[in-house]
């Protein structure tokens, strides 16, 4: 109006930190939208189908009560933490002995062993069950050799023994990974420092770099225990009848019985264990350490 | 007193515990490896000559190698996807703070923790429900799923090692924020990128379970194909795509870890 | 010491903060400010950590906008201006050098954004380089390159394309003492040559005094002094600043009789006499005054000095250059003498009797 003063814009002027949590909110958007809706309204759904009655597909726990009573369901159940307990404990039992050697190895020795732990970790579920089909069977490899020295043949595949192996196989590179992470950062002043005073290595061992690696053994065997509890294709073609888990279960409702309500109350079941453990991992210092390692 | 001796015996230990577990880890494929390059139609081990008919039988059946093809396509596009709806995500968390921030990362990583069963059989109803029946959207919308975590968490890792103050200084100078995602995040976190896609295609390639329960008749992802194979006719030839598969993950395996060493 | 020979005309700032002020949930970073900094000025923001200086900082760079307030740029209000629109340079105490490009390329990097011809990018470079005497590193990666030279890039890089104001955060915090004192001449150098306003800011009190036209002390989020390095080393306006600048004896007072000079108590008896400060009889306060103008004697030496006190030598720290000796008050108070070493003079045995002495325009009666 000719008074002098700039005309104030009529477009609201954003400050920097709105403008900030704008463009944040565009950077997120994308990957939060598309998760919402390919799965966790999916998540949803089966939770809703599982609360649905078969025929009416009004509400009803009925499915629920069908599990509660499901003697099978239980004996799955069961199964399932016995063979994920036992498949850890067995990685375990590898898995740091070769964090550990690996640890005091030069750079390059390590970087090559470390080759040789990520190739089996990145290699294909069904090349391992396959390559276990092929030395295990009744005429595999393993009994080919046994007979050649007149030893009798045994039997390694359809039963527990195959899923423990199988599944061991592919957990042990986990547990290497994140025990091998705890070990090298305890600060070698440490164990330098308990020699120098005195100990001798084992009193090294078990007083300084036992208990110091203990939060990656913790959070690796969490995470392994977690991972077995969801497992589908070596049960599947490993494992027996006695062998099936929570997630052939869960297909063999939906392709077999075709029952979804069951297939989705026991899919929630299994992802309630699975969540209820995770939170006992996230309860523990060493899952935060894991979390704040993911996030940060 | 700690005598040599007892030192010798304690790395004998260690040596040899260690030669078990990665004799453990590598011979079953290696013996695979070795007896897809047979020359009996039956496998044999140790094979009693050198053919590549396994390698030949695979090229020469349709089945495996549309199958092959349709993995390529499917894990390329989830990856792409995957690569960047996440990186946009890992910049935008890793860049700012807000209430709730934690949950949404929580939200956006919980796909590695929960069982793959739920997240198949939750996108089985739910796709069938919504009526989508093409067959590489029912694969790519499950691999995404699946392949976006993963790119978030190694992103995010690259973005820790990315120094935020080259990213002040150029806005400082007078870039704008494309010029300085262009100029400087993308060139600092290149190695990040490669490794995120890199995850992500193979974990995409590799993936049985989500592909088992959406892919529709007649177009079996690999792993779907191989899954079938080895649970009903153990066909040979699984031997000679044992071989390709490792090829490729040796060779992804060998690019990520010199992406990481480049990243250091 | 800098005697400023730049007059400071702040008739119209450079920068202008307008009663800015920035709160976050739960604390006050930066209470409300007002400050003026002149064109072609070099401001020091000191103090210790979390007295709000790197907020007024990020303030005026655009890294965060205040709560209330305005903040003006050559006479623009900027207050809701994006950092990369304010015209600002940068230099960072990690140098922020792009590691993937080479010094050329750094430097070329904000000429490359304002789209210059590829010449005149070359031409500016190379001349830059010449500049800050590392004309031979064009080529080279930043890591090949020492902190010091690192630190030089990232100056040129800032002067490269004239920007009205650079800001310094810390830039000389990584590097040693020796290197320190040369890039502190070289930065006063290029800031003497072109005349650009540098707002600087260090918790280092020395790096301040060498540097500064004016220095800013700031403490808990306010500004507790503002002032030329004279003003603030010689006339400081609260304890804080007279111990935060330099070192001083600082010791508890009682103003007896008004008057100029006044008559101070000190020490549990003993009277001196006071020129400066606000000295109302009855106030308790400080009595402040700098080592290097009090002066040691053994008891019955004349000085000539008007106040005289005496007490028990503590230590005697001898550092090169300067003596100091730390003299006990039958109260508990500390004195500090600070002579220039020689050679030829006798050490004081420690737990002797000695009088410190000073004249009386040398102290100072503060407030609290």
């Amino acid at each position: 109006m000719g008074d002098g003063t700039p005309a104030t814009p009529k477009r609201r002027q954003l400050t920097l930190e709105q403008r900030h949590a704008l463009y944040t909110a565009l950077l997120i958007a994308p990957a939060t939208l598309f998760m919402l809706f390919v799965y966790a309204v999916p998540l949803a759904y089966v939770v809703s189908v599982s609360l649905a009655d078969k025929t009416t597909g009004a509400f009803s726990i009925g499915s629920y009560q069908q599990v509660a009573t499901s003697s099978l369901f239980y004996k799955v159940t069961w199964t399932t933490l016995q063979i994920s307990a036992l498949a850890t404990i067995t990685s375990l039992l590898l898995a740091y002995p070769i964090a550990l050697y690996m640890n005091y190895q030069s750079a390059r020795v390590r970087a090559f062993l470390m080759l040789l732990v990520l190739v089996p970790f990145w290699t294909s579920i069904l090349v391992k069950s396959y390559a276990f089909t092929v030395i295990f069977g009744q005429a595999g490899v393993v009994n080919q050799l046994l007979g050649l020295v007149g030893l009798p043949s045994v039997k390694l595949l359809f039963n527990r023994v195959g899923v423990i192996i199988g599944m061991t196989h592919y957990l042990v590179p986990f547990l290497v990974l994140t025990i091998l992470t705890s070990l090298r950062s305890i600060p070698p002043d440490l164990p330098r420092a308990a020699s120098i005073m005195g100990a001798s290595k084992l009193v090294v061992f078990r007083r300084v770099v036992l208990p110091l690696s203990m939060p990656g053994v913790i959070a690796g065997s969490a995470l392994v225990f977690i991972l077995s509890l969801g497992f589908y294709v070596v049960p599947a073609l490993l494992g027996g009848r006695q062998d099936v888990m929570l997630a052939n279960l869960v297909e063999f409702y939906l392709r077999e019985a075709l029952n979804w309500q069951m297939a989705s109350t026991i899919a929630v079941m299994l992802l309630l264990t699975a969540a209820l453990f995770v939170a006992l991992l996230f309860k523990t210092r060493a899952g935060a350490a894991l979390a704040g390692e993911q996030r940060a | 007193m700690i005598s040599s001796r007892h030192i010798m015996t304690w790395r004998g230990v260690g040596l040899a515990a260690a030669i078990f577990v990665f004799v453990f880890l590598i011979l079953p494929t290696a013996i695979v490896i070795i007896m897809s390059f047979g020359d009996k139609r039956d496998l044999v081990f140790p094979p009693t000559g050198f053919s590549l008919d396994l390698f030949r039988r695979f090229f020469a059946e349709p089945g495996w190698t549309q199958s092959a093809l349709l993995s390529f396509r499917i894990a390329i596009l989830s990856a792409t996807l995957s690569l960047v709806m996440g990186t946009a995500a890992a910049i935008g968390l890793a860049r700012s703070r807000f209430r709730g921030k934690g949950l949404v990362s929580l939200f956006l990583h919980s796909p590695i923790m929960i069982p793959g069963v739920a997240i198949a059989l939750a996108l089985y109803l739910y796709l069938n429900m919504l009526g989508i029946r093409n067959n590489d959207a029912r694969l790519i919308l499950g691999h995404v799923v699946m392949t976006l975590p993963f790119v978030l968490v190694t992103v995010s890792a690259g973005l820790r090692h990315i120094d935020e103050t080259l990213e002040t200084v150029a806005t400082v100078m007078g870039a704008g924020l494309f010029t300085v995602f262009r100029r400087v995040t993308v060139p600092l976190l290149a190695p990040a990128l490669t490794i995120g896609w890199l995850f992500a295609f193979v974990t995409s390639f590799d993936e049985v379970i989500v592909s088992w329960f959406l892919v529709r008749a007649g177009h079996m992802t690999l792993p779907v194909k191989m899954y079938s194979s080895i649970m009903f006719d153990i066909s040979p030839v699984l031997a000679a795509v044992s071989t390709m598969l490792t090829g490729l993950t040796v060779f992804a395996c060998i690019v990520m870890a010199a992406m990481q060493k480049k990243e250091a | 010491m800098n005697l400023s020979d730049n007059a400071i005309d702040t008739s119209t700032p450079m920068i202008s903060l307008d009663g800015v002020r920035k709160e976050y949930a739960d604390v006050i970073a930066l209470d409300t400010t007002d400050l003026q900094v002149a064109k072609g000025e070099f401001m020091t923001l000191l103090g210790p950590s979390g007295s709000g200086k790197t907020t007024l900082l990020n303030l005026i760079a655009g890294m965060t906008s205040p709560t209330a307030g305005r903040v003006v740029i050559a006479g623009t209000d900027v207050t809701a201006t994006p950092p990369a629109k304010r015209g600002l340079g940068m230099v960072f105490q990690n140098y922020a050098l792009m590691p993937h490009m080479t010094i050329f390329q750094n430097i070329a990097f904000p000429l490359h954004i304002r789209h210059l011809p590829k010449r005149e990018i070359n031409r500016r470079v190379r001349d830059v380089l010449e500049l800050i005497q590392l004309p031979h590193v064009a080529d080279r990666k930043p890591k090949e390159l020492s902190g010091g030279q690192q630190q030089r890039i990232s100056l040129a890089r800032c002067i490269v394309y004239n920007p009205n104001i650079i800001l310094m955060d810390e830039p000389l915090g990584a590097l040693d003492k020796n290197l320190r004192e040369q890039m502190q001449i070289e930065i006063k150098r290029l800031h003497k040559e072109l005349g650009v306003t540098i707002l600087y800011v260090t918790h280092d009190q020395e790096e301040a005094l060498n540097m500064s036209d004016r220095i800013v002390l700031m403490k808990g989020g306010k500004i507790e002094q503002l002032g030329t390095t004279d003003e603030l080393y010689f006339d400081p306006a609260s304890v804080f600043a007279a111990d935060f600048l330099g070192q001083s004896t600082l010791i508890e007072a009682t103003v007896r009789t008004e008057g100029d000079p006044a008559i101070l108590e000190i020490a549990g008896g003993t009277r001196c006499r006071v020129s400066r400060g606000t000295c109302t009889a009855g106030t308790r306060g400080t009595l402040m005054f700098r080592p290097e103008a009090a002066r040691l004697a053994q008891p019955g030496e004349a000085t000539g000095d008007a106040n005289v006190v005496s007490g028990e030598l503590k230590h005697t720290i001898a550092t090169g250059s300067v003596v100091k000796h730390y003299v006990g008050l039958p109260n508990g108070d500390t004195v500090i003498v600070q002579e220039l070493a020689n050679q030829h003079r006798t050490r004081l045995p420690i737990g002797i009797q000695v009088t410190v002495s000073w004249p009386v325009e040398a102290g100072l009666f503060l407030n609290g």
